[in-house]
């Protein structure tokens, strides 16, 4: 099966998620996809696997140009995905969720369709107890039965986005063979992936889209720099922000290991200095959230404790965290952060948090007022929060952390913003770590955290490095390491 | 021109809630010709039976009282994003609370009127604390509030006819009439000839606008506001949500046990078996169909008390079930859920429209 | 006295029919998603339209039919005004449940104290003389029978065809079944006329059988429909444990009268109530062993007492992770 893409757009508002992108995918090979967050490659994927429609461009399998209306109607005509989360059902059966989505009748034929899972698995090598919940799988093995219901319902192109975010390198290496006992049955597989190393190991050749447009088709194995440029593009030299931090120390990690929904981290040994500002690099999904909520007070830590000057904290909630002065403030803007319904004026009498009970109508105007003017939020007091743009959602987010903060949590803090708010906000922000306020933000932007940050954590396959001096790496090298290269 | 739009979306509001009204009336109709029953003659006699004579009038009061204040309650836990179906219960613990104090200073010496404040105080802790237990399951049990109230009301119940047929019966035969009625001097002080009290009126009055002033005007019922909107997001501010719950649901659970105590003390005299009369879950549809507005809720449950008053004399002159009142009750509130989904749907699809211009 | 037991026994069985069957229709119901707060009125008015039915056309069969047509009608009703106009399950279904029965007892009222039709027994010739199993299955009526089978059926559906595949996928992540392809809302619409239908059919068990006739709120059918709902939680969704859960709850009824008899220092009103809060107190500690507080308590415990506890837990009564939370295709 030869499916060609040509030429897909596809516009979310204002942003082109993707521009004109063609290229062709050839039988049996495994094409390697790279690129940073929001390239476009999640977007393209969806579109050819039929989850989302584009705004312009074709589509063609095998010469001839298909309609991919639905997941159903891609999985009929032979592309199947197997996305980061898997859309499964983890309180069925195996069977039950293989079965699923097959044609009409009343009964299940068990006995027939057992045989033809069990044929299945012969081809590809593993084998599933078809009558355990799917729950009790490892996340590498829903992945292998996700892979064998889409070749059970017929797929001939397999898309697999991130698919190695999580799983153990012993479910690296058996998802590996898979695939490649895939391609000699004749499948072909598209890997989408930010993983340098993957897609030397795995792919013939792989394709690299930035801000929505493919920008170069590269034949492998080749050697890293060369990916690492079409990825993140040229070094812009910027001025970097003047480190305004003091060696005395605030808070301090000691031995904290976190547990995302797949892995558990190496235990982190952190001290987080007055007035410093800490970036978290690494793709999203690597962990970066789950050590922002634990530093909030959101989540429990599975080991080790955070010191504050030197006592280490007790009670983990939101709330006794934000008593000493940490905040939080989530990327997920109206879903977290905000609340859809309320005005901006009552957002600030939430935040403000002072110990009246009747609230002072004209002091909090005025306060709302103020603030609207010093972080040029375009609302009134009374607008609702659902309102604002994305931009001034998070310039109120921005408006709303107490000045008296200790220590900023900010999750994406510019994500969504053009360069202007972005220089603004972060303005504002070292006007904060001017006054002792330490930040530690994450961000998916390589520039941005060059720029603001004095140190660099870097996020990857559960892994948390060891803090760099952010002047002491380069653009490449970030990228290097945030692909997964260069650690020790 | 954005007066324009505001008096136009008033306007457009204000249309669909009487197409709401309409249907509700319609479908009475055609239940009133399944029943034989003329629907023209049957509103008559509703309203006549509402407002025919003063007692009539008086005794509309006194059914807003308790209902409307059960309406309020709830919507101070609605506003914290729970269903408090247990009101129901909370009222009954209130009456209770309310008679066993009675009970015991029947025979003291503190002016009447200082019991009786006590005895509605004691109804409001009464309330409090059944609604306490509903709290407890739902943030530490997770238990639903839903059916923890409702179960919690069959406790109540069971608690009741326990207490009227046992501790508390009547000398001699217990019986389905309640507990022995206090002395006429430990009576609320009503309208001389009639049921309704003015302290009721007042003490309504004055909850209200109680209710109002927390819901809006401080920083709890902000707070509240949010957890009800978005809990995660509230939680993440730092608020602490549990607590708030809880005080939400003591605060209904207060108010209802007022309602109860009130039943007790200016009307019954007495504790009868289900005491709460339904006004629990009627309040409920009462909030509901006012939308949870402060001003729009008194008026409702008024329109509910009239209409529960009038349907009394169906029975007698044309021989139909009083349940009619129910009927129409719920009937508003199902077509006024109705045309707010229509609504919904109409405006999505206007607001499309305009966007794609 | 032996015997006295064994048909208290067969009583149990008889009585909980309705309630079985209304319990495996919520049941139903709530496996694709959604909650029918209305049982309560529906098995009201179903009572009263399937007695009113039979009283007009003298036929036991139009009764329940029109029962279960009441029930579907209802269900009707509030998937329409939950999925279609997207008004909250919890509202629309309250309000169903104060309607229906308000409508019960207003359109009833001109039947009260008339005699319709009665289901007379069916003993199974052979089976019903066999002994003690003969008496407690085979010696009753066709609505029984039809509660008996009603488990199996249930069980074989939800767990061996596809549509009760479906409704499974659907109630569990409608978001991954929608990916699939499947109708999210087209099969919980189904569903919910399914399951009410089956509650309908309950309210004339009751009027055509078990409590004849017609008496308005006399009928002391008030209340049932939240145990039913009650009883889908406590066996955890699954037909087979919720029927045990029916039993259970008139079984507390029957001794409630046994007791009455032979204990008279309680009073019977409270008898007769004390089987409700009895049914809600097992469900509130069934559920409270899903509370974290719980898992911290028996944390504390020595080991061996602490895996006897976690171990029953185990057995997670894992509501439908979709219950009452609205889909929206987006």
């Amino acid at each position: 099966m030869e499916i060609e893409i040509k030429n897909i757009c596809k516009y979310f508002g204002k942003i082109h998620a993707n521009d004109g992108i063609s290229l062709t995918i050839h039988q049996g090979e495994i094409l390697g996809i790279l690129g940073e967050n929001g390239a476009g490659k999640t977007t393209l994927m969806k579109i050819l696997a039929g989850l989302i429609c584009c705004d312009s461009g074709e589509i063609w399998i095998d010469g001839k140009p298909v309609r991919l209306s639905s997941a159903n109607a891609a999985l009929k005509l032979g592309i199947g995905m197997l996305s980061q989360d898997p859309l499964d059902f983890p309180m069925l059966k195996v069977f039950d969720n293989l079965y699923l989505g097959s044609p009409k009748g009343l009964f299940i034929q068990k006995k027939t369709f057992r045989k033809k899972i069990e044929e299945e698995e012969e081809l590809l090598g593993f084998h599933f107890d078809q009558d355990d919940l799917v729950s009790n799988l490892s996340v590498g093995e829903r992945q292998q039965l996700e892979i064998l219901r889409l070749l059970l319902f017929g797929s001939e192109l397999i898309i697999l986005d991130e698919p190695t975010t999580g799983i153990s390198a012993q479910q690296k290496k058996q998802l590996f063979d898979l695939l490649k006992r895939l391609t000699r049955l004749g499948k072909s597989i598209i890997l989408v992936t930010h993983k340098l190393s993957e897609v030397n190991e795995l792919c013939a050749r792989t394709v690299v889209l930035r801000q929505g447009k493919l920008v170069g088709e590269v034949a492998l194995p080749c050697d890293s720099s060369s990916l690492i440029e079409l990825m993140f593009g040229k070094t812009l030299e910027f001025r970097n922000i003047d480190d305004v931090s003091v060696p005395q120390q605030h808070f301090r990690v000691k031995d904290l290991v976190i547990k995302d929904a797949r892995f558990y981290s190496n235990p982190v040994n952190l001290d987080i200095r007055k007035g410093e500002i800490l970036g978290l690099a690494g793709m999203e999904g690597s962990g970066q959230r789950t050590f922002l909520h634990t530093l909030a007070g959101i989540e429990k830590p599975v080991k080790g404790r955070i010191l504050d000057d030197g006592d280490p904290i007790l009670k983990i909630t939101p709330y006794s965290f934000s008593e000493r002065g940490i905040y939080f403030m989530p990327a997920a803007r109206l879903e977290e952060g905000l609340v859809a319904g309320m005005t901006v004026e009552e957002h600030f009498i939430l935040s403000q948090r002072e110990d009246d009970f009747l609230i002072n109508h004209r002091r909090s105007l005025a306060t709302t007022r103020a603030r609207i003017r010093e972080f040029a939020i375009k609302g009134f007091s009374y607008s609702a929060a659902e309102e604002l743009s994305g931009g001034n959602q998070q310039r109120l987010l921005l408006a709303m952390l107490k000045k008296n903060a200790r220590l900023l949590l900010l999750e994406n803090p510019t994500r969504g913003l053009d360069v202007e708010s972005t220089n603004w906000i972060w303005t504002k922000l070292h006007e904060r770590c001017q006054k002792g306020t330490s930040i530690i933000f994450a961000s998916a932007d390589i520039d941005e955290l060059l720029r603001f940050s004095n140190r660099i954590v870097i996020f990857f396959g559960g892994k948390i490095s060891d803090p760099y001096e952010s002047h002491e790496l380069t653009s490449e090298k970030l990228g290097a390491l945030i692909g997964g290269e260069g650690w020790k | 021109m954005e007066i324009k739009n505001k008096s136009h979306k008033l306007l457009k509001h204000f249309s669909f809630s009487l197409v709401a009204v309409a249907g509700a009336l319609i479908f009475v109709s055609i239940i009133l010709w399944i029943a034989d029953a003329q629907p023209g003659l049957t509103f008559q006699k509703l309203i006549q039976g509402a407002f025919g004579d003063a007692t009539k009038i008086a005794n509309g009061f006194v059914v807003w009282v308790p209902l409307s204040l059960v309406a309020g309650a709830f919507i101070i836990t609605f506003t914290a994003g729970l269903w408090n179906l247990g009101i129901e219960g909370q009222i009954m613990l209130g009456a209770i609370f309310t008679t066993g104090l009675m009970r015991s200073m029947q025979t003291s010496a503190l002016p009447p009127a200082v019991i009786i404040f006590l005895s509605c105080l004691m109804g409001m802790v009464g309330g409090a604390l059944w609604a306490s237990l509903a709290g407890i399951l739902r943030l530490y049990g997770g238990v639903s509030e839903i059916f923890a109230g409702v179960g919690l009301n069959f406790v109540a119940t069971a608690f009741s006819i326990w207490l009227i047929f046992g501790p508390w019966k009547r000398p001699g035969v217990a019986s389905m009439s309640g507990t022995v009625p206090f002395d006429e001097k430990l009576w609320l002080v009503t309208i001389p000839g009639y049921r309704l009290s003015v302290w009721s009126l007042i003490l309504v009055a004055v909850v209200f606008v109680g209710l109002f002033v927390v819901l809006k005007k401080t920083r709890f019922g902000i707070q509240i506001k949010a957890i009800g909107k978005n809990s995660k997001a509230a939680s993440l501010m730092g608020i602490q949500t549990r607590k708030l719950m809880m005080s939400a649901m003591l605060l209904c659970g207060a108010i209802a046990g007022l309602a109860g105590a009130l039943q007790v003390v200016g009307v019954y005299h007495r504790l009868i078996p289900s005491i709460s009369s339904g006004y629990g879950f009627l309040g409920m549809l009462v909030a509901m169909l006012a939308n949870n507005d402060f001003i729009l809720t008194p008026l409702v449950a008024y329109l509910f008390s009239i209409l529960n008053i009038g349907g009394i004399q169906l029975p007698i002159d044309l021989h139909l079930d009083s349940t009619l009142s129910g009927v129409l009750q719920t009937a508003l509130v199902l077509f006024f859920l109705i045309m707010n989904g229509v609504k919904q749907r109409f405006l999505e699809k206007a607001e499309r429209k305009q966007d794609g211009e | 006295m032996e015997s006295d037991f064994l048909v208290g026994l067969a009583s149990v069985i008889a009585f909980a029919s309705p309630i079985v069957i209304a319990a495996i229709g919520e049941t139903l119901t709530e496996k694709s998603g959604m909650l029918n707060l209305s049982v309560n009125g529906i098995i009201l008015l179903s009572a009263m339209a399937g007695f009113v039915a039979a009283y007009q056309t003298q036929n036991l069969v139009a009764g329940y039919l029109a029962g279960a047509l009441v029930g579907a009608m209802i269900g009707f009703v509030l998937a329409f005004c939950s999925i279609t106009l997207n008004q909250s399950q919890v509202a629309v279904g309250l309000v169903l449940a104060f309607l229906c029965r308000d409508l019960s007892y207003f359109l009833g009222n001109d039947f009260m104290g008339f005699s319709a039709p009665v289901i007379h027994s069916a003993p199974i010739p052979f089976l019903s003389d066999l002994p003690i199993v003969g008496m407690l299955f085979f010696d009753h009526t066709v609505m029984v029978y039809l509660s008996l089978i009603s488990i199996p059926i249930a069980t074989v559906w939800l767990n061996k065809t596809r549509f009760g595949l479906l409704a499974r996928s659907v109630g569990e992540r409608p978001e991954a079944a929608f990916a699939r392809g499947i109708n999210v809302n087209g099969v919980r619409y189904l569903y919910v006329i399914l399951g009410s239908a089956m509650v309908g059919l309950a309210g004339p068990i009751y009027s055509l059988g078990l409590k004849p006739g017609w008496k308005g709120s006399m009928t002391g059918l008030d209340g049932i429909g939240w145990i039913v709902l009650a009883i889908t939680i406590f066996g955890g969704w699954n037909p087979f444990k919720v029927s045990l859960g029916s039993y259970l709850f008139e079984f507390l009824r029957w001794i409630g009268l046994v007791y009455q008899t032979k204990f008279t220092n309680v009073p019977s009103q409270v008898l007769q109530v004390a089987p409700f809060p009895l049914m809600i107190l097992t469900l509130v500690l069934v559920n409270i062993k899903n509370a974290e507080w719980y898992e911290a308590v028996i944390r504390l415990l020595p080991p061996p007492l602490y895996k006897l506890l976690t171990l029953k837990g185990k057995r997670k009564k894992a509501a439908p992770s979709s219950l009452g939370i609205p889909f929206r295709n987006v």
